[in-house]
């Protein structure tokens, strides 16, 4: 997939039949032989990394088969093109670390995430809550336990069309020098551990629509406009308006409204609870519970969480304990907070991907329902 | 090549080389990007026809209606992939697709219409296995589908053996004359399920659907399944079950014998053709296949080798095969759909017993799943019982196995949204991972403790289902047990709900009336089979009053008092080992007992463990929920073809729940101790397990415990 240096006219060609100019600078890639080029007329845009081409069928002995999307990802992580070298842990400069300002709750795992946006291209940011990327962007997402990687996910844009993404989990192996790709089943218990590598149906009842379970039209949950606003690793918010990566710039300042103990809960329930809990097309059908913050909520009482909990009787979920959605001052009787610290049960939320209650990010939301008028 | 496949618009296999590969200009070059296409749509007599939808294949934001002269213009971009076509369809019309048009040149369409009346000649279709390709069968182009069907509920409502239990009276406890004998049995000629007419010897006890239904030949010396029946004493009257559980018999629909269900008709159940020839969902009839679900079998001679001019009801607009001939039914993608069979009044059915029409105006509400949805939260197009039973596929975006961005065409079809492309395993409460049942249901516990006086306040919540749980079959129940462990023995209970007798039980009976008592000796008249070790005798007294709860339908209407809620309120009066004696059964410890009051002996109690065997759960702390059925004799939880009644429904509606307050007292010194609220699903009851030999299962479906 990668693109060689003799090819690169050609396919620069085609790509200047499609408007493309210089890649941008920022994703520095001189240090590597099969980096992009400018091209010979100085005006050519070459991506670092072509996208994944749709599989075609196949006719085999036993008839037609249509290999599903994930097949055509490589099996191997190491011919993702994350790294320029697995073994040393060398990341592709191509690929650049980013790191949400508040995190998706993994049960206390290590988390590195890393995006590939292809350089002759421009996320379309003109609405800023969902931003669509460019086909051939990548995202990964390495887990580690203690210090032993044990799955790095892969989500690449194949197409443009609205679910024309891919999801595939990749598992270390012992020795830490390679990953596999991992069955639609999932596994779990890997490596000896708790983590739980989740199957592809799993990947989109976050990733996906409506009809699956919920998502957010970006796909990429944790790469957005808020969670890049004000961070402290990786690519920011102000970085890629810097290298011209999205099309439409932010219009009010981006950031999350209040003081700390606002912006925690907000900014906590924006990425673990409004993916699902949205009132885009494919969030989670039928509730009006809306956890996601949208860009340029001026305050926590303008937010989607504040006007669609505080005060808000349940929808579904009835309890003794229960008597709301947010009740301001009692975080028990609050719904949202009741089943944030259940487990294995029909209470629990996030109902997937995660067995240990977050210590932290549910003091978060406990401070913010007792502040509450 | 098969002419089969070429007529079902599917290539042979053998030469599929020249259909797969990439096309490389599929459209007309002279075809622009972009333009507009008018044209008309007309009947197959030249008719226009309004109100048809006319779109381009796979792209629902072009649809537009055609006006009263049929006539139509829409706005067709060029997506350059595969044989793009325009789609013109109707219900009660065959869709047709036009694949090659030219800007400025009106097209003219016409469409078959699915001519009235139904067709009782027409022979269903068989689905196929899923595996074999060249099976000439819906598998054939829908293999994921066929699968997803076989591994369904659906697949075997007409061939589940507890079904046939019921309907020809007998047992499987006993399979020789002389098992049979000491049942209490007959053993007698009876037809093989699905065959037609195969004899058996079979053990007939005392009830079941023919016998009960037909005195005529309930009386004979025969059985009422005998295929052999002597002239003027054949069964008349067959409790409707084969117009839900084989809409795949061929010929005349409703009022069918189930056995006449053979072949597919018994082997494939609620199958593709029998659903995908429902053209309507009236709901001021009667449910059924035929009835309710209005049926259309097509009556136009076919050609080639169609016996009938195919049609297919569909909830998709845009399908123009021609060997799908679909028909577009939008409340296929709606819950009113499941309605046809999933909601289901009747009236008495068992000859000289009658309901009460004032309670029952609209005949008894043996199932009430689609009235439960409508009625409660899920109650939103984006969530009918298909958004639960039958979901989306994670990555398939054409009802056809082999079709592709890039074939997209009258004949594979397009790319669809995913929620036009969901899997046919009509999800059942014991499917997936986690089952579906374990997320229906949330247990809260909270205690407090004032002296020695232990409160326990148990919610009860349904928080995962669209509709009441349990549902559907009202053989089923659900039962919350309250169990208290301390470090200074057992607690005594002093308030609070116990298992009435829907917790089922080994025997039954009440004193003053089934038993007499003698000092510490009871005369009781007990099954023979009853083995007592390990069986406890547990004394309900009633204490006149009753309990409240939400309830469905009638039962949840504010002008109910409690009585006609129907949940009388027990108390555990004493409980004991018995052992068997020369004149009755003798209490090890002497319980006080008053006339009326209800004894029961039950297993002693064992580890609740999901799958384990359902044991007598009456007069353990906590509570039964279920729509307790009754015949005329009053018996309860009957199979619903004897029901005249009902007596309560306590089932847990939609996004409610329900707080079981109970008081406990303790022994001196207490410390510690843990209080386990435990929910289980029974599928049926245990009086009927018993009866007709089932398997009888308790499910472990949510659990929750608190200490102190």
């Amino acid at each position: 997939m990668q693109v060689l240096s003799n090819q690169i006219v050609g396919v620069g060609v085609a790509l200047l039949g499609l408007g493309c100019t210089s890649p941008r600078t920022s994703f520095d890639t001189s240090n590597v032989d099969s980096a992009s080029e400018t091209g010979i007329d100085g005006t050519q845009c070459v991506n670092t990394f072509e996208p994944t081409q749709l599989p075609d069928q196949q006719i085999t002995e036993f008839g037609t088969e249509i290999p599903t999307l994930e097949s055509v990802l490589p099996d191997k992580l190491s011919e993702t093109e994350l790294y320029v070298d697995i073994v040393q842990d060398e990341i592709h400069p191509a690929v650049r670390l980013f790191k949400p300002q508040y995190e998706l709750w993994s049960d206390g795992e290590g988390k590195r995430r890393w995006v590939y946006i292809p350089e002759c291209e421009k996320i379309d940011s003109s609405n800023m809550n969902d931003w669509s990327f460019p086909v051939g962007t990548r995202f990964f997402k390495e887990f580690s336990v203690g210090n032993k990687k044990v799955e790095t996910r892969y989500i690449e844009r194949l197409g443009p069309g609205e679910r024309e993404f891919v999801y595939v989990s990749y598992l270390w192996n012992e020795q830490q020098t390679e990953a596999f790709k991992v069955s639609p089943e999932g596994m779990p218990n890997v490596l000896g551990t708790d983590h739980d590598i989740p199957s592809w149906k799993q990947c989109v009842e976050c990733h996906g629509t409506a009809e699956q379970g919920g998502g957010r039209p970006s796909r990429g949950l944790g790469f957005s406009a808020i969670m890049l606003s004000e961070v402290t690793e990786g690519i920011s918010l102000q970085e890629l308006v810097e290298m011209d990566a999205l099309s439409d710039d932010p219009e009010v300042p981006v950031s999350i409204p209040g003081d700390q103990i606002n912006r925690d809960a907000l900014g906590y329930m924006h990425v673990n609870c409004g993916p699902c809990h949205n009132q885009s097309k494919d969030g989670l059908p039928m509730y009006d519970l809306n956890l996601w913050l949208d860009v340029g909520t001026a305050t926590p009482e303008d937010s989607n969480a504040w006007k669609t909990t505080v005060g808000v009787d349940t929808q579904v979920f009835k309890d003794q304990h229960v008597l709301g959605r947010v009740v301001p001052g009692n975080p028990m009787a609050s719904a949202i907070y009741y089943r944030m610290i259940h487990r294995d049960d029909a209470a629990q939320m996030p109902p997937l991907a995660t067995s240990q209650v977050d210590e932290e990010g549910t003091s978060a939301v406990s401070a913010w329902i007792e502040s509450l008028p | 090549m098969n002419l089969f496949l070429v007529l079902l618009g599917c290539k042979d296999p053998a030469t599929l080389d020249s259909a797969v590969e990439p096309v490389e200009d599929p459209v007309d070059e002279e075809i622009p990007e972009s333009f507009e296409v008018t044209g008309q749509i007309v009947d197959d007599e030249g008719a226009p026809i309004e109100n048809a939808n006319v779109m381009v294949g796979g792209r629902p934001e072009t649809l537009v209606l055609t006006d009263a002269n049929g006539n139509f213009s829409l706005w067709y971009t060029n997506i350059y992939k595969g044989e793009p076509a325009i789609v013109a369809s109707k219900l009660g019309y065959r869709a047709k697709g036009y694949e090659f048009f030219k800007p400025d040149t009106p097209i003219s369409m016409s469409l078959r219409e699915v001519k009235a009346p139904d067709n009782p000649d027409y022979t269903f279709q068989n689905p196929g296995t899923g595996y074999d390709e060249m099976e000439e069968n819906c598998s054939h182009c829908h293999t994921d589908f066929v699968r997803d069907f076989w591994t369904s509920k659906h697949s075997e409502a007409a061939s589940n053996p507890l079904l046939h239990d019921l309907y020809n009276g007998v047992t499987r406890l006993a399979t020789t004359v002389e098992e049979c004998e000491a049942f209490g049995g007959a053993w007698q000629i009876g037809v093989e399920p699905g065959t037609d007419g195969n004899p058996i010897y079979k053990c007939h006890v005392e009830h079941g659907v023919l016998s009960d239904l037909n005195p005529i030949c309930a009386e004979s010396e025969q059985a009422c399944d005998d295929p052999n029946l002597d002239e003027g004493v054949e069964p008349t009257a067959f409790g409707g079950c084969a117009d839900c559980h084989a809409p795949g018999i061929n010929g005349q629909l409703m009022d069918r014998n189930l056995h006449d269900a053979i072949g597919l008709a018994y082997d494939a159940g609620v199958h593709c053709d029998t659903c995908h020839k429902v053209k309507d969902i009236d709901m001021t009839k009667p449910a059924g296949y035929g009835s309710r679900l209005v049926v259309h079998r097509p009556g136009e001679p076919g050609r080639n080798i169609f016996e009938w001019d195919p049609v297919y009801y569909g909830p998709i607009i845009d399908v123009p095969n021609v060997a799908m001939a679909a028909s577009p039914q939008d409340k296929f993608n709606q819950s009113v759909f499941c309605a046809g069979c999933h909601e289901h009044e009747q009236p008495a059915l068992v000859p000289e017993t009658t309901l009460d029409t004032e309670k029952w105006p609209e005949g008894l509400p043996i199932q009430s799943t689609y009235s439960e949805w409508e009625s409660g939260p899920f109650n939103n197009p984006d969530t009918p019982c298909q958004w639960c039973h039958m979901p989306s596929y994670v990555d398939k975006t054409n009802a056809v196995d082999i079709a592709t961005v890039e074939n997209q065409s009258i004949t594979f079809g397009f790319p669809r949204p995913v929620e036009d492309v969901r899997q046919h395993i009509f999800r059942s409460p014991f499917e997936g991972e986690p089952r579906l049942i374990d997320t229906a249901v949330h247990l809260s516990i909270q205690t407090d403790i004032v002296g020695d006086e232990l409160a326990v306040s148990t919610s009860v919540a349904n928080v995962g289902c669209g509709h009441a749980i349990p549902t559907g079959e009202p053989m089923r129940a659900m039962y919350v047990l309250i169990d208290v462990e301390t470090d200074c023995g057992e607690p005594v209970l002093q308030s609070g709900s116990i298992v009435d007798e829907i917790g089922g039980r080994l025997a039954s009976g009440v004193v003053g009336e089934s038993i007499l008592r003698s000092d510490n000796v009871l005369q009781w008249t007990l099954p023979d089979s009853l083995d007592f070790d390990a069986v406890t005798l547990k004394v309900l007294r009633s204490t006149g009053d009753y309990q409240d709860y939400t309830g469905i339908g009638y039962f949840a209407e504010s002008e109910r008092t409690l009585e006609e809620k129907g949940m009388p309120n027990y108390t555990l009066v004493g409980q004991t080992a018995v052992i068997q004696v020369a004149d009755g059964l003798a209490m090890n410890e002497a319980i006080e007992l008053q006339e009326g009051d209800k004894l029961f002996l039950v297993s002693t109690s064992a580890i609740l463990e999901d799958g384990m065997p359902s044991q007598g759960l009456v007069g353990r702390t906590g509570q039964s929920f279920a729509k307790v059925l009754v015949d005329a004799e009053g018996t309860l939880q009957v199979p619903h073809y004897k029901a005249t009644d009902i007596l309560r429904d306590n089932r847990i509606p939609p996004g409610s729940n329900l707080v079981l307050p109970h008081t406990f007292q303790l022994g001196e010194g207490c410390t510690t101790g843990t209080v386990t609220a435990t929910m289980l699903y029974r599928p049926h009851p245990m009086n009927l397990s018993q009866q007709y030999g089932w398997d009888a299962q308790d499910f472990v479906i949510a659990q929750t415990n608190v200490s102190w």
